[in-house]
């Protein structure tokens, strides 16, 4: 069935080129060939099926084993649209900018889609991404960003967009066609961004929120709004209705758990912890209380690293013998802070520090 | 055909030579891509040119590529119009006229290599055009003088590596008006120029006032006749954009660039932001990627290591060859044969060097194998040396059963009066084995060897490690001042040593590696201001074993305004007793630190023990990991870490007392155990600095 479908897009492409016209034409992605680190070279015309390289007026189409999907870009490359089949997973890394001046299609049907992008890929859709029902995945890792418009052309339209580190996803607008939104979910992690100056906060609500949108703000994770007013009470509301989850939870507090620059739009999560851990197990009858400041800390069940660690690491905290305290996103200044730790006169054992720590986002 | 006539008449009869152009042909034997200059068949007409002809380039790029394997003379050396010409190998080229370039619209360019000395007896002659002249490795160029022959005539010296332009006076006769816009002489690595006949304002009024740009990279370096105007000229020509350093005409004297008045010799200053240090233990020690551990020492391993620092982007390669007591090179300070001799008879007869002391007796010299590693891989040598070791110190020093061969030398066995006793109250026992200092002969002992390996090496910097171990004097027998006066005289006579084993025109970097913390100087007899005053460029603040996130450095930067000071990191934040428990360094800590080492206006940072991350022997404090050796490029990426968002501060507060390692009592002190007994509080304080 693959050779008969490689040898029908052989031939359109022929035939085009004999005609001498530009019409846009499917050309798949099937990464057989050269490739780096497992991805397969975009600008490989092995890696493409009747050994083309989808031109600027051409659609590209992931639409093989999963396996087979993984492109990567060397060099800048430009198509009219980029499609990924019902049920695909498709994969982009490299450090070019992938121009796609129409649109990024999403065929989804009872098969989940999804599209991961890596490193420094930057996606500029020159229209808009477009989901088609059923459930699509979208996930920007390392640097990269997705600039793109949105809309929603059937009903059903479930998806999540999950952004990591320092990935960003731009131009989030008002989308058409909202109504077809199924379950949505923005989940933005570490120091990753959305960028939405172009709506209030009340806007992201009425556009996006209302129709069944939830937005996840983890770690250092931002989004940018545009400036309003009403954008400080507007989060509180919907945080407080579940619209705007903050580090999992709705009874975040501004300036405790986030925080909200009036000026610049900014809305961060904030992540905030203090470690001590004690060189042997800390009894049950001994309470540690802690303060910054002189602030009394809010005791935190995570004792463990909140950042990963690409190497394996001994000595990670346990319940047994570290204690943890959340850290109030204004408690900590530039310059000197004073951490005091109080074992209870309660308590029956000598508690030794081995480690003390302060970690923030 | 008719010079080849020429060449064969005057052979043929024997007549007295007169000069011919030769030209070189390169299509007979050569190696690796370049032809013999010494196979006739490599010249026009089969023969060599003699002493009074002009060898000349005129073909081919592929043809144009020469190989010395000996000193040549010949009358002058050219090169036509458009032509590319290389040479490589080892030789002197002695042209007793002219090196001439023949340019018009279309661009020479002549690559010396290796190490291939060229050496005009008259002048270079530049016509109209352009050429480049690239220099590399250690090859130099020494005309007798320049000329600009015709109107527009335009040129680029590119010198890399360590080359040499030997020496560079003003153009001849007036020619410089001559001088095509766009010329330049560019200085990268730790290439040199010699202008000793030139002052700095007389190299602005025969160079740059016609359009020529110097550009002073990396820690390359002039050599200026010495004026006392020069200072300021030099900074006048910076702000003027006629001298660049480091790509920026916004340099301060002293932290971008140094300027010795005493020398003449002006060197951009240390771009290096990773110093990678390797005491090469770990290579036996630690079980990696190319070594298993209980296997030999061989070249490939070391080769390994410095591959490993050189990729993860280090800008130094710190080299720590032994512990400061028996040279791991051939010596004559001490001969490794001699002290075998010696240990067998003093302590066991069946004794034998092991590691790479047993490398070294064998005939093989891992310095050198380092250092031609680093020099392929980009990357500067340099040696630290440790000036008072006490590792595997103890009891068993001198018991027959376990004195080590590779720390026992017979000076330290006959001069046991020099050690530091009696202990002093509240210092660790092993302080016992350190030497005090206030006996000339122990430090002599240091110079001698000091100066060997300076002599031997062609390094770009030499370290001093006072961190190994940090006692040299007696607190209540010695008075700070003349503790001090000690120390700075050494180090004075380092810098010496230094200077004086310095190929001409360059000048290599003098680093000491001290305590962190202000308070512990004063019983080592340091002095930061009278060390720098001294002659050293780099402090490396060191916590010892484990890194902290606060320290010193901040106020040692504000003592050492025109220093570059760097801080240490390792591969542990903390470790207990007996490394039960090791935390190691992770990203955040890393980074954190990264960025506040830039902010507080430190020149970068050091890694110390970073192959620890891996699987060292008899130890059991894993699990291990390969050392994130990319980390390295981040901490040179002053940008990167200013956004870091992931802020990680941290005490490292180390359990019962001794201090983890009883060699650095003092700077545990810092680190002091907190145990809290119930209703007790502990502070902790915290230096933050957000992003």
């Amino acid at each position: 069935m693959k050779n008969k479908i490689a040898w029908l897009g052989m031939a359109g492409l022929l035939t085009v080129n004999a005609l001498g016209l530009q019409a846009a034409v499917i050309v798949d992605f099937k990464g057989t060939a050269s490739s780096v680190n497992g991805f397969y070279s975009w600008s490989d015309t092995n890696n493409w099926v009747g050994g083309v390289l989808p031109a600027t007026t051409d659609n590209a189409r992931f639409r093989y084993a999963d396996s087979e999907n993984k492109a990567y870009l060397e060099e800048d490359a430009q198509v009219s649209s980029l499609n990924l089949n019902a049920g695909i997973h498709a994969e982009l890394a490299g450090k070019a900018i992938i121009e796609i001046d129409s649109y990024l299609n999403f065929t989804a049907t009872t098969a989940t889609n999804r599209l991961a992008v890596h490193d420094n890929i930057i996606m500029e859709v020159g229209n808009r991404m477009r989901f088609k029902g059923g459930r699509t995945e979208i996930n920007l890792y390392d640097d990269s960003i997705l600039d793109t418009q949105v809309s929603f052309d059937e009903a059903g339209s479930e998806f999540v967009v999950n952004l990591y580190d320092n990935a960003s996803y731009t131009k989030l607008i008002s989308p058409l066609s909202a109504g077809n939104i199924s379950n949505g979910h923005f989940v933005l992690n570490e120091c990753s961004s959305v960028i939405a100056n172009m709506l209030t906060a009340q806007e992201l609500y009425d556009h996006w929120m209302v129709y069944g949108t939830t937005f996840h703000l983890n770690d250092g994770a931002s989004i940018i709004f545009q400036t309003s007013a009403s954008n400080p009470s507007d989060i509180e509301a919907y945080i407080a209705a579940g619209y705007l989850k903050i580090n999992g939870s709705s009874n975040a507090v501004s300036n405790v758990d986030y925080t909200y620059d009036a000026v610049s739009g900014v809305l961060k999560a904030y992540s905030g912890r203090l470690h001590f851990q004690a060189l042997d197990e800390i009894a049950p009858n001994t309470v540690l209380t802690a303060k910054l400041n002189g602030v009394t800390l809010e005791p935190s069940p995570d004792v463990g690293e909140i950042f990963e660690s690409n190497q394996p690491q001994q000595m990670v905290g346990t319940s047994t013998n570290t204690r943890a305290w959340k850290i109030p996103a204004t408690l900590l200044t530039d310059g000197s802070n004073t951490v005091t730790v109080t074992s209870s006169s309660s308590s029956t054992q000598d508690v030794t520090a081995a480690w003390v720590d302060i970690m923030t986002y | 055909m008719l010079k080849l006539l020429s060449v064969f008449l005057f052979s043929l009869l024997g007549a007295e030579l007169e000069a011919v152009t030769v030209d070189f042909k390169g299509d007979s034997t050569s190696t690796n891509g370049y032809y013999y200059w010494n196979d006739a068949d490599n010249w026009q007409g089969g023969i060599l040119p003699g002493t009074a002809d002009a060898a000349r380039f005129r073909y081919t790029d592929a043809e144009n590529k020469a190989f010395l394997t000996g000193d040549v003379n010949i009358s002058s050396l050219n090169m036509t119009a458009g032509v590319h010409a290389q040479i490589a190998g080892t030789g002197i080229i002695t042209a007793s006229s002219y090196m001439g370039f023949i340019g018009n619209t279309e661009t020479n360019t002549w690559d010396v290599r290796d190490s291939v000395t060229i050496i005009i007896d008259n002048r270079i002659r530049f016509r109209a055009g352009t050429t480049e002249i690239n220099l590399y490795d250690d090859a130099s160029l020494n005309p007798n003088g320049i000329s600009f022959d015709e109107v527009g005539s335009g040129f680029v010296f590119s010198l890399n590596g360590h080359a040499g332009f030997d020496y560079l006076t003003a153009p001849n006769a007036g020619s410089g008006t001559n001088i095509a816009s766009g010329s330049r002489f560019e200085l990268n690595d730790s290439s040199a120029l010699l202008a000793t006949s030139l002052t700095v304002q007389e190299l602005r009024e025969n160079w740059m006032e016609h359009g020529v740009a110097f550009y002073l990279n990396d820690a390359a370096s002039i050599a200026l006749q010495t004026d006392s105007g020069n200072a300021t000229n030099i900074e006048a020509c910076i702000a003027a954009g006629l001298l660049v350093i480091n790509g920026s005409t916004n340099v301060t004297d002293g932290v971008d660039y140094v300027y010795d008045s005493a020398t003449g010799i002006l060197q951009a200053y240390p771009p290096y932001k990773v110093l990678f240090y390797s005491d090469t233990t770990h290579i036996l020690t630690c079980d990696s990627p190319y070594h298993d551990i209980g296997d030999d020492l061989t070249s490939d391993k070391i080769v390994a290591a410095v591959d490993e620092a050189a990729d993860g982007g280090a800008d130094v390669f710190m080299l720590q060859p032994g512990l400061g007591w028996v040279p791991w090179w051939e010596s004559q300070v001490l001969s490794l044969s001699n002290h075998l001799a010696w240990f067998r008879t003093t302590f066991r007869a069946n004794a034998n060097y092991i590691g790479f002391p047993k490398f070294v007796y064998e005939g093989q010299d891992f310095i050198q194998i380092a250092i031609d590693e680093c020099r392929a891989k980009d990357v500067c040598p340099f040696i630290s040396f440790r000036l008072n070791d006490t590792n595997n110190r103890g009891d068993g020093t001198f018991d027959p059963a376990t004195a080590r061969i590779d720390n026992t030398p017979q000076i330290y066995y006959d001069n046991t009066n020099f050690f530091l006793r009696p202990k002093h109250p509240g210092w660790p026992t092993k302080t016992e084995w350190n030497w005090d200092w206030t006996y000339e002969a122990a430090r002599q002992y240091k110079l001698d060897q000091i100066e060997e390996l300076c002599n031997l090496y062609d390094i770009d910097g030499f370290e001093l490690d006072f961190m190994r171990g940090p006692y040299y004097f007696l607190p209540n027998s010695t008075t700070s001042s003349q503790r001090v006066e000690i120390i700075t005289a050494f180090v004075g006579e380092v810098r010496q040593i230094l200077d004086d084993s310095t190929p001409p025109g360059k000048k290599r970097w003098l680093g000491v590696r001290i305590p962190c913390f202000i308070d512990t100087h004063d019983h080592m007899g340091i002095d930061v201001e009278e060390l720098a005053a001294a002659g050293v460029q780099m402090f490396e603040l060191s916590t010892s074993y484990v890194f902290a996130s606060e320290t010193d450095s901040k106020q040692i930067k504000q003592l050492l305004p025109n220093s570059a000071v760097y801080y240490e990191l390792t591969y542990t934040s903390y470790s207990s007793p007996g490394n039960v428990h090791t935390r190691r360094g992770t990203e955040s800590q890393f980074y954190t630190i990264g960025r506040d080492v830039y902010r507080e206006g430190l020149q970068g940072v050091t890694l110390f023990n970073f192959h620890y991350y891996r699987d060292h022997a008899a130890r059991n404090d894993g699990p291990y990991s390969e050392p994130p050796f990319y980390i390295m490029e981040k901490l040179k990426d002053p940008e990167f870490l200013s956004s870091w968002q992931q802020q990680t501060y941290f005490k490292s507060v180390t359990a019962p007392d001794p201090w983890r390692d009883p060699d650095f009592l003092e700077i545990g002190t810092h680190l002091h155990p907190r145990v809290l007994e119930p209703g007790d509080t502990a502070t902790f304080t915290f230096d933050v600095s957000r992003p």
